[in-house]
């Protein structure tokens, strides 16, 4: 039973016994979502270099085509338990499921995706089954670790590496517990190709949904599908990126953010125009939490950007009065920042190609001269 | 109802981070109320005032630092914040999230039982030899310490309207009273356990669903836990919640039995009351607040001490390693950048490019940069610059 005490973290697990990546795949709209295929990608490496199998985990209700999928995108193994009851995202019966495999399996490494649903999956299931946990990873590399405290060595450890407050990377490792519990951030790894011949190397086993007849403290009312937007930033090559610093001018008086706003329809048009690039207005979290009334029905949570928001890769991302928080940043791997904000430590600058200290109000207007000014591209 | 709300102290600007041997150093920083915990204490309160009750906030970190930014909780109109319990103790230092909740979720289980014991003493004394003199005696005491809702026992001037009341009036009998108190009992076993989605510091989210997790296997039950929360809403009479929450594109709504544990998103804003049976909300009430938060240290919590701190933690954290801005960093009017393409160059045994035109030179010595602008070999990063390569 889940409830039964667990034996002490002082208890030595035997690491030999644990093997193989597990990697729990969501769907989207009837295919693996785009971060379950990057999360295959991530798994397919920490499974290659510790000499194991990838096993892609698939727990839903009609998953047809999608193990298929799963092993075209990496996994060798794909454990899908197909029940009706797993419908409806109903967390407690998640995390039933995957304890019952995980007793029954005992693997080296369960890695989730770091959205929402992912999150609370990894953390609760990490103290059930008596492990540690390492939350928002962008890589994963497996090494031997030597840890100086126990003065003890521990082969092939899954080294863990995530940001650490702001502008820095930690590398964390669950070196005597099995096993390894980690979530990754979507964006920080590019799917592998898709090759259908994997299938033929490759095993789907279908388990059945365990504990069927179990009733919960807590029961799935209703599931709303939220309309989808009609802002595109996840396939705009260049995103332009509102924070609060709109509200202000450098010299701290305040300013209407609709100039902002305007300011960057401005460059969007022009960037359209004259370059043909699809370009996108979003907003940091901050902006689009403080319901600034002059936005009213121009910035919603449709724009928001960041490990919150939208996800983005895009070709440029043009940042104005955006601090850059780690979360926000988190969000966004564009292969050029071009960033503007007064403060000359704001995160942004730091983690911009293209660094301004200076006044938005003041550098936008210049911006889309110089833009306007240069030479049509034929 | 009794609602635990989770407020964790954290550094004011992230920035500034002080660590000693790789153990961020809380007592060095300034501290503010995790702003994700502060909806949390909204969300308690808008429970509080729903169905009455008790709110306790549990925080965990130096009680010196924390009990200057837990008093205004007490204080400011919209929260409630009945008591404070802050888990001080340098043995839970260095707690990963997994020590963390195992350290927050025996707390979370020492102050269910706290407010349940009273209860038990008052059954056990009715069902005893004791007389109804003590019995009131002992409940008064208990009241006074704000351990028992009005509905139990209060002093109401010229009103007799508690169960306590009833068997010193003889409205009551023992047998009857005795019922009632098991129903009171029951009521505070349905707690609610409250936090913000995640800190501003530690960034995991982690902790919630975890201690959700700890208090189960301590309660031998399996207390379900809901992160994300933005809508909030309690039946008075069956306690039980509904809850909406978004995962993705989807809006889940959720109906939980008591107790559980909900996380709320910033998004989350308390929907006005329009109508509430105010007597049974004051019922609920207890007499005050204990406006001095409370120090407990690790061992009132009857825990494992190997699983505690440090040693208690499963996962182990590299020192952090700069990630520093990116190769070829621009910044506008300040950066110097290569007027034409130049040779590779090695200046006191360390080599530099080649480099092509518009490449920056800022890594150079100070000397070299000078000697090149002056030859009108570097020039500062110009807005026509900007423009041309932005989006070429």
């Amino acid at each position: 039973m889940s409830t039964a005490a667990p034996a002490t973290t002082s208890a030595k697990v035997n690491l030999a016994e644990y093997r193989d990546v597990w990697v729990f795949l969501q769907r989207s709209d009837g295919r693996l979502s785009n971060d379950s295929l990057e999360l295959l990608a991530a798994g397919r490496k920490v499974a290659d270099q510790v000499g194991q199998k990838l096993v892609g985990l698939l727990l839903g209700s009609n998953l047809r085509g999608l193990p298929e999928e799963a092993i075209d995108y990496g996994a060798d193994v794909v454990l899908a338990v197909d029940d009706p009851a797993l419908r409806t995202f109903h967390t407690m019966r998640i995390i039933d499921t995957l304890e019952s495999m995980i007793l029954k399996r005992k693997p080296y490494a369960i890695i989730f995706l770091a959205t929402e649903f992912g999150r609370e999956l990894a953390a609760r299931l990490a103290y059930r089954v008596n492990s540690g946990l390492a939350t928002d990873n962008v890589d994963f590399e497996v090494q031997d670790y030597f840890n100086p405290k126990f003065n003890e060595m521990f082969p092939k450890t899954m080294t863990q590496v995530r940001p650490d407050f702001g502008s820095r990377v930690a590398k964390i490792w669950t070196p005597r517990h099995r096993p390894q519990v980690a979530t990754l951030k979507p964006g920080s790894f590019p799917p592998l190709q898709r090759d259908p011949s994997r299938r033929a190397r490759s095993k789907i086993e279908k388990l059945p949904l365990p504990r069927p007849g179990k009733s919960y403290a807590l029961t799935v009312k209703e599931l709303v599908d939220l309309p989808k937007s009609n802002v595109d930033l996840e396939h705009a090559s260049v995103v332009i990126g509102l924070g609060l610093g709109i509200l202000r001018g450098a010299d701290g008086s305040p300013r209407n953010p609709i100039e902002a706003y305007k300011l960057a329809t401005e460059l969007k048009e022009l960037i359209e125009r004259k370059w043909g690039l699809k370009t996108e207005i979003g907003a940091s979290r901050g902006l689009v939490m403080a319901n600034v009334r002059a936005l009213e029905g121009i910035i919603n949570r449709d724009h928001e950007l960041g490990q919150t928001g939208t996800l983005i890769s895009p070709d440029l991302y043009i940042a104005l009065g955006v601090s850059g928080s780690a979360p926000h940043r988190a969000g966004i791997r564009a292969k050029k920042i071009l960033a503007v904000n007064p403060d000359a430590n704001a995160p942004i600058l730091l983690a911009a190609t293209y660094s301004v200290v200076g006044d938005l109000y003041e550098f936008v207007p210049k911006l889309i001269d110089t833009l306007e000014a240069l030479p049509d591209k034929d | 109802m009794l609602i635990i709300a989770l407020v964790k102290g954290v550094p004011a600007r992230t920035a500034k981070v002080v660590r000693v041997d790789n153990i961020v150093q809380r007592d060095a920083m300034e501290m503010v109320v995790n702003p994700n915990d502060e909806t949390a204490v909204q969300a308690a309160d808008y429970l509080k005032r729903r169905v009455g009750g008790k709110i306790v906030t549990l925080s965990m970190g130096p009680d010196a630092r924390l009990k200057p930014i837990l008093t205004p909780l007490y204080g400011a109109e919209a929260t409630g914040v009945d008591e404070e319990i802050i888990l001080s103790d340098p043995k839970l230092a260095g707690s990963d999230t997994v020590a963390t909740s195992y350290a927050v979720g025996h707390a979370v289980f020492k102050i269910y039982e706290k407010h349940v014991a009273p209860f038990d003493e008052l059954i056990e004394l009715i069902s005893g030899t004791a007389s109804i003199q003590q019995i009131e005696a002992k409940a008064r005491e208990l009241y006074d310490q704000n351990m028992l809702p009005n509905k139990v026992y209060n002093e109401e001037p010229g009103t007799r309207t508690s169960i306590i009341g009833h068997l010193v009036e003889g409205n009551l009998s023992r047998e009857e009273a005795a019922v009632r108190l098991r129903n009171e009992r029951a009521n505070v076993t349905k707690f609610v356990i409250v936090a913000g989605i995640r800190t501003t510091d530690g960034e995991t989210g982690s902790v919630g669903p975890q201690v959700a997790e700890v208090v189960s296997q301590k309660m031998g039950i399996e207390l379900p836990h809901a992160t994300y929360v933005e809508e909030l809403d309690v039946d008075p009479d069956s306690l039980r919640i509904h809850a909406g929450r978004r995962i993705g594109r989807m809006i889940q709504r959720l109906e939980i039995e008591a107790p559980c544990l909900m996380t709320f998103a910033p998004e989350y804003v308390p929907k006005k009351i329009q109508s509430v049976d105010f007597n049974r909300v004051i019922e609920n009430y207890y007499k005050g607040k204990v406006k001095e938060p409370m120090k407990w240290t690790a061992d009132i919590l009857a825990a494992d001490p190997a699983r505690l701190g440090f040693a208690g933690s499963a996962v182990i954290v590299g020192p952090a390693i700069l990630m520093g801005a990116p190769s070829g960093q621009k910044t506008l009017d300040k950066s110097l950048v290569f007027t034409r393409a130049a040779d590779k160059m090695t200046i006191e045994g360390k080599d530099y490019g080649p480099f092509k035109a518009g490449d920056v030179a800022d890594a150079l010595p100070q000397a070299t940069k000078d000697e090149l602008v002056a030859k009108g070999a570097l020039t500062p990063f110009s807005m026509k610059m900007l423009g041309e390569e932005l989006l070429a």
